[in-house]
């Protein structure tokens, strides 16, 4: 995972809104597109801000004043953090927890090219979590020497270590597809120590 | 951090009682954040910010009659070019609302989710009063430590058995 580049799970066509749209056109706009986050860019399309749902909630539905015609550029946050179009997949991770945010848009110079969410990321980390439950699987079934014993070990330790930090910020999609992969995890984990009567069995492929 | 194991010594060689490999209900579910559905839109929008949260049950008398979110707030007021002071929680509200009994195991709660493709649910108790709720994020993480202390065992398990050497081939073939 840390020599994936974030470009290869970016979305390419990010939804954006100007500036001077009002929040409840930009509200209507994310119920159309059925998104719950867009970038804020000026006339020339320089990105300038991130707007989410939330944002909408928090800082226009909240207030007792009708704020619905007013621009959205007074409610985005900012400035908007991005990461360059070089990035590896490491680098989107970290921003996003220093951040505290769960999407990241890419930009080469001041051009908007793409923008990768956490979900798509924890996509991946779970498809490696359920390669991972594999090996462990077809580990168990095979006598193994004591080296790669242990290597299984730090391994499995350091991943999920690492995927553990990362959860925190994920959104449901990438958690449903995770705690199906999870599930199917800790069933191999749990046959392969001998839980099951059946640990041996192949049927569970 | 306060979390069982996966029942007990992970060494033990009997099976351990399904149930104990899965959270109860209970331990780990929220203080739950409940709203009256005469309320305005747009004083649920303000208590979500007050009380941090996205999220809150809409109950009379303590049972749950629907819930909503923070999205649902401004994609049924401000979208629809509704007022939300003018709006009541019970005009933008989910319904009908589906709960989880008190005590149920993960899994069930699981599978309620993905069935109704919600990520948070009211817990009720048997005369349906709200109790709590149980968020995807708290089954993800005790599932997430439940899978740390596996690897662990795997390795523990591992030391006492026999070994032979099939080649010391990496295990990831990535690497």
């Amino acid at each position: 995972m840390q020599d994936l580049h974030a470009m290869a799970l970016a979305q390419h066509d990010v939804a954006t809104v100007t500036e001077e749209t009002t929040a409840r056109g930009t509200a209507e706009k994310m119920d159309e597109l059925g998104l719950g986050c867009l970038v804020v860019v000026d006339d020339s399309g320089r990105p300038l801000g991130l707007v989410t749902d939330r944002d909408l909630t928090l800082r226009v539905v909240a207030r007792t004043r009708d704020l619905s015609e007013e621009p959205i550029s007074r409610f985005m946050s900012k400035p908007l953090v991005s990461v360059s179009v070089e990035a590896d997949l490491d680098e989107v991770i970290h921003a996003m927890g220093r951040h505290g945010i769960r999407r990241i848009p890419i930009l080469d110079g001041d051009t908007l090219v793409g923008m990768v969410a956490l979900d798509d990321v924890l996509q991946a980390l779970a498809v490696e979590m359920s390669d991972l439950g594999k090996e462990t699987q077809g580990m168990m079934r095979h006598a193994v020497d004591r080296g790669i014993l242990e290597r299984l070990d730090r391994d499995l330790d350091r991943r999920l270590h690492a995927l553990h930090g990362r959860l925190q910020y994920t959104n449901w999609a990438a958690r449903e597809s995770f705690l199906r992969k999870l599930d199917e995890f800790r069933e191999r984990v749990g046959k392969a120590i001998g839980r099951s009567p059946d640990a041996q069995d192949d049927s569970s492929d | 951090m306060d979390h069982p194991d996966f029942g007990g010594d992970p060494r033990r060689s009997e099976p351990p009682d399904p149930d104990t490999l899965s959270m109860k209900t209970s331990p780990r579910a929220r203080r739950v954040r409940t709203i009256s559905p005469d309320a305005s839109a747009q004083e649920a929008a303000e208590l979500m910010g007050q009380w941090h949260v996205g999220f809150l049950v809409v109950v009379e008398d303590s049972i749950p009659v629907g819930v909503v979110s923070d999205r649902d707030l401004a994609m049924r007021t401000l979208a629809r070019g509704l007022r939300p002071s003018e709006c009541r929680v019970s005009q933008v509200m989910t319904t009908p609302v589906v709960t989880l009994a008190n005590g149920s195991s993960h899994q069930d709660a699981s599978k309620l989710m993905r069935k109704h493709r919600i990520r948070k649910l009211p817990v009720v108790d048997s005369n349906g009063r709200i109790v709590s709720v149980l968020t995807a994020d708290d089954l993800l993480e005790s599932l997430g430590k439940q899978v740390h202390g596996l690897a662990k065992a795997v390795s523990r398990e591992l030391d006492n058995e026999a070994i032979e050497d099939p080649g010391g081939s990496s295990i990831f073939g990535r690497e």
